[in-house]
């Protein structure tokens, strides 16, 4: 029996890294998923292929930071599957932009918080309602290793996961009635195309990488934790923050 | 194919409770599973129902507190096996006899710190040579949520917990260079036969049922965390907890 039969996964940034894995995954383990991305065309692409793996995907083209544009993108995933019974927040991201907050751009800070947090906010805010009605859900949010460890140079993004690693407990308090669980991931150093094109394949230059005694992350480090956090087997899982971050967080 | 396929998992505690659940659900992900623990006619019968179910185990009489039984019971793992792969660290618990440190009796502060904490340093001692030996593996410490918060009654158990969560991050540490991760789970109740009896005959205790939002856990919950944890999709994942715990830490 898959570990996802029956149910119904969207996934925000579900074009590229790891939200690519994921719902590659996530099919792979019986899901209906629903691909949430503003690149079109990875976005069709990442859909054609699980399509033609045998799987069920749709893809909606959709700008997580826009109110109307995830209410449409929720309001047209669930008239297709019927229902939501998970939803990774993955989209968002840091920059080479972010830095210091005496020196980074102030657009910076607004860039993460709009991307971050009020992606998370916005997707939360359209699929609680329907996992109230259906009887429950589990939500993965995405937050970061600098939520629990002091990482230089990243101070708008630190802020940004700090707000998403509070609002999952939160969450997990006021929506455990519903049977509705919410949890985070806490990725360090994962070697997604945009971290491989930061690095140029090569991240012992970060801070972290020292910290990461197990070494980066793959994107499907990260979905094989978001997949255990998504299935019944976490059934009682719920408020954490889960480090995947290589043991930096550790020590 | 199994998620521990290929793998070896030594149990200690397997002859009940989350341990049994543990190794039985271990096996039927194609690990072959070494079941410790002192009472012998329990454990030899579980470990001949995983057989007839046609799985692979092994028991071995153990007291996890008796450097002789348990270097004995790792060499005979290791002998008949050839491996070691993962090592879930069960054995223990709290009894009734535990409470404030002013009243407690001065053996029973003793028998935690033996069983919770001395059982785990020394397992963990025996089996991370033969993990070496083997390429790398997987430590699954267990604790509990009173490591993580303050419970009244249970001073000597909570010093026995929080000193099994502080060595799994420094162990963490030491042998990530081995290739070997050390994680921890962190139940709340577990409706074990123990556990269950135990509010039975103090039925006060059951409105503590109320604190967990999503009710208290079956064994199965966390042997569905270790499983997790003890797999190949935890390989960037040490010196982490992973509560099981339905939200009563974030509450």
């Amino acid at each position: 029996m898959k570990r996802l039969a029956g149910k119904t996964a969207f996934v925000t940034g579900a074009a590229s890294g790891i939200g690519r894995a994921s719902v590659r995954l996530f099919a792979t383990e019986g899901a209906n998923v629903v691909l949430i991305d503003i690149a079109e065309e990875a976005g069709k692409a990442v859909e054609a292929e699980i399509i033609a793996a045998g799987g069920k995907a749709t893809f909606l083209k959709t700008d997580v930071t826009s109110e109307d544009g995830m209410a449409t993108a929720f309001r047209t995933g669930l008239e297709q599957f019927g229902r939501i019974d998970i939803l990774h927040n993955n989209a968002g991201g840091s920059s080479g932009r972010d830095g210091s907050l005496v020196t980074a751009p102030i657009e910076e800070l607004w860039r993460v918080m709009r991307l971050d947090l009020l992606g998370t906010i916005l997707a939360c805010r359209n699929a609680i309602p329907a996992m109230v009605k259906q009887g429950g859900g589990s939500i993965i949010n995405m937050s970061s290793v600098v939520s629990l460890i002091g990482v230089p140079d990243l101070d708008f993004y630190t802020a940004a996961k700090g707000a998403v690693s509070a609002l999952t407990r939160t969450l997990a308090r006021q929506h455990a009635a519903s049977n509705i669980r919410v949890n985070a991931i806490a990725p360090g150093i994962t070697m997604t195309e945009r971290v491989l094109a930061a690095s140029g394949g090569d991240t012992s230059r970060f801070p972290l990488s020292q910290k990461q005694i197990l070494g980066p992350a793959s994107p499907e480090d990260i979905a094989a934790a978001a997949l255990y956090l998504a299935s019944d087997e976490a059934t009682k899982v719920t408020g954490v923050v889960l480090p995947i971050d290589g043991g930096a967080s550790a020590w | 194919m199994g998620r521990l396929a290929g793998k070896v998992a030594f149990i200690t505690g397997a002859s009940g409770g989350i341990g049994e659940v543990t190794a039985r659900h271990f096996a039927t992900e194609d690990a072959r599973v070494v079941l410790a623990a002192r009472s012998a006619d329990r454990g030899e019968k579980i470990a001949e129902e995983i057989r007839v179910a046609g799985g692979d185990a092994l028991f071995v009489e153990t007291d996890v507190t008796e450097p002789d039984s348990v270097s004995a019971a790792f060499d005979a793992a290791f002998a008949h096996y050839g491996r070691l792969d993962v090592l879930f660290n069960n054995a223990g618990g709290s009894t009734s006899r535990d409470g404030p440190l002013t009243v407690a009796p001065l053996d029973e502060f003793w028998r935690c710190i033996k069983l919770d904490l001395f059982g785990t340093w020394l397992c963990s001692r025996a089996a991370i040579p033969l993990m070496q030996k083997s390429g790398g593996g997987s430590i699954i410490n267990s604790a509990s949520i009173v490591g993580e918060m303050g419970i009244p009654n249970r001073d000597a158990y909570t010093a026995a917990k929080g000193g099994v969560i502080a060595l799994t991050r420094s162990m963490a540490v030491e042998f990530a260079a081995d290739n070997i991760r050390v994680n921890v789970v962190i139940p709340g109740a577990v409706t074990t036969e123990r556990v269950k009896a135990f509010f039975e005959k103090e039925p006060h205790l059951k409105k503590q049922e109320e604190a967990y939002l999503l009710g208290f856990s079956d064994p199965i919950d966390v042997a569905n965390a270790a499983l997790f944890l003890a797999s190949d999709e935890a390989r960037r994942t040490t010196g982490h907890k992973l509560p099981v715990d339905s939200g009563i830490l974030i509450s």
